[in-house]
């Protein structure tokens, strides 16, 4: 028997749009990405034109600390730039296919609707997981490219160009497959120690996002408050000051209470 | 949104029900929906209607629990022994009109690649026959009320309180009843899921919690009225609450 056609999709509005770059970001390491395209959304007011589904996705639903349900879903905003000059169409979701094959279709109908709307260039924001980072200065921002004519583009921004590894997911797919079409993409990358709690949860690394933000609306042109974002820099940097200071202490009273004379392994 | 043709659906009979509620359930967390859901076929005796099939059923799960099914891990086909003869995997819909019009849907986890499928096909299914409101029955481990809730919309958890039900998880909730819960509200079926406190048992997920099944039953009972007694699931199993 054949499986079914795995993609859906609900379109809500039909904007109308001239000269747009696509935004792209997902749940990732530090949810720099995925903060950094919520926090765009949020500020510039975008509006939510259409959501995919797909069997592909991780099979279950979130319950919202409110009680509601919500299926897990990629969204599709829009913004139309008031001066005139670039649109945006921002392409998220609370999460990934889960095979290949799901994501290289919805990678599919991503760039189909980008080729609909005529954009002419796509940003892919992630992660660059470092072991650590000083806390005096401003993440890195790494950058890869599809051609190497916009290798210059980074440089002008002081943007690391990543001449190695690998970018997962659809953040690394969309652009290999526009590449494919002819269109243009850069993949900005924020440095992140990938923070977790001490029972793995992730910690959403805003200064990352920042820094990577930072550099994102110079290339785009545009300018947004960042104030809200740097509120939520201070308080991840107090949270993990306060749980490194606890690390400490609970290392501290392991080294007091292991029995004298004895070896010891912490 | 479209409908595969891998699913098999087989009715026993043409139903004649006038906007029948549904309830839900599957082998989830510590099985309550499950226990649940026996509890309503065997003092509600409603008849079997329809049957879902499909390709994406294993007869083993090859993930633990059954329901957190994985890309890579298909399971295996087979045949289930129930009663003398022998049957294929599938979702069981019964039907009755009294105490009041009720269609009972007993869930069967598929595997990664049939679980929106399938979720799909029953949603689609009771929405032929008119359902415009499902309840469905699942645990959840975390310290809170004996049953917690979740709605597909803010002013069903409102109505929710009247019945001392508060949301008190947040989180995933995980295979048939979870998708059909959440695909229902795309179709324009309410639901509200009651979900009874248990204790996980990290060894053996489903390992049956028949108190916190009852707990459920009693709630459900409040809110439609079907005069069930949940005594029977009281004095059931070793496992106790912790």
């Amino acid at each position: 028997m054949s499986l079914a056609m795995t993609l859906r999709s609900r379109q809500l509005k039909t904007p109308n749009l001239r000269q747009v770059s696509l935004v792209c970001g997902f749940p990732d390491m530090g949810f720099v990405g995925k903060q950094s395209v919520d926090y765009l959304i949020q500020e510039l007011k975008a509006e939510l034109f259409r959501e995919l589904y797909s069997s592909h996705f991780p099979p279950h639903v979130l319950i919202r600390k409110d009680g509601t349900v919500e299926l897990m879903k990629n969204e599709f905003y829009y913004w139309k730039n008031p001066e005139g000059a670039w649109d945006l169409v921002f392409f998220t979701g609370n999460t990934q296919a889960a095979s290949p094959e799901g994501q290289f279709e919805v990678v599919e109908e991503v760039l189909n609707l980008a080729q609909k709307y005529g954009v002419q260039r796509i940003f892919t924001l992630s992660a660059h997981v470092v072991e650590s980072r000083s806390p005096d200065k401003p993440p890195k921002v790494y950058g890869a490219v599809t051609h190497v004519e916009l290798v210059k583009l980074l440089e002008k921004h002081g943007i690391a160009l990543l001449e190695r590894g690998l970018i997962e997911g659809v953040q690394g797919l969309l652009l290999g497959e526009a590449r494919l079409r002819g269109m243009e993409g850069l993949c900005l990358l924020g440095e992140t120690p990938a923070f977790t709690t001490p029972s793995g949860r992730p910690i959403v690394d805003a200064k990352s996002a920042r820094a990577v933000l930072e550099v994102l609306t110079k290339l785009l042109g545009i300018q947004v408050s960042m104030a809200e974002l740097e509120k939520q820099a201070k308080l991840t940097e107090e949270f993990i000051l306060k749980l490194e200071k606890l690390e400490q202490s609970v290392l501290e009273k392991m080294v007091k209470a292991r029995p004298p004379g004895q070896s010891y392994y912490v | 949104m479209t409908v595969s043709p891998s699913c098999k659906v087989r009715f026993l009979f043409k139903p004649k029900v006038s906007a029948p509620t549904a309830v839900v359930g599957s082998p989830g967390l510590r099985s309550i929906g499950k226990l649940a859901l026996n509890l309503l076929r065997e003092q509600l005796q409603p008849k079997l209607w329809a049957e879902l099939y499909s390709p994406s059923f294993p007869a083993v799960h090859q993930t633990r629990p059954s329901y957190a099914s994985q890309p890579s891990l298909p399971g295996w086909a087979g045949g289930l022994l129930e009663g003398k003869a022998l049957s294929l995997p599938r979702v069981k819909f019964f039907l009755t009109s009294a105490p009041t019009p009720l269609v009972v849907v007993e869930g069967y986890h598929a595997n990664f690649q049939g679980q929106y499928e399938v979720a799909e096909r029953v949603v689609e299914l009771l929405g032929e026959l008119g359902v415009k409101r499902m309840y469905v029955l699942a645990g959840y481990g975390l310290e809170g009320a004996e049953v917690a809730c979740a709605a597909t919309s803010l002013n069903l958890l409102e109505e929710a309180k009247k019945f001392g039900l508060e949301p008190g998880y947040e989180g995933p909730f995980m295979g048939f009843s979870g998708l059909v819960f959440g695909l229902g509200m795309l179709k324009g079926i309410e639901g509200l899921c009651l979900f009874g406190k248990t204790q996980p048992d990290p060894a053996e997920p489903e390992n049956p919690d028949p108190q916190a099944a009852a707990a459920v039953v009693r709630k459900l009972d409040a809110i439609l009225n079907l005069r069930l007694d949940s005594s029977r699931l009281m004095g059931e199993g070793k496992e106790g609450r912790n």
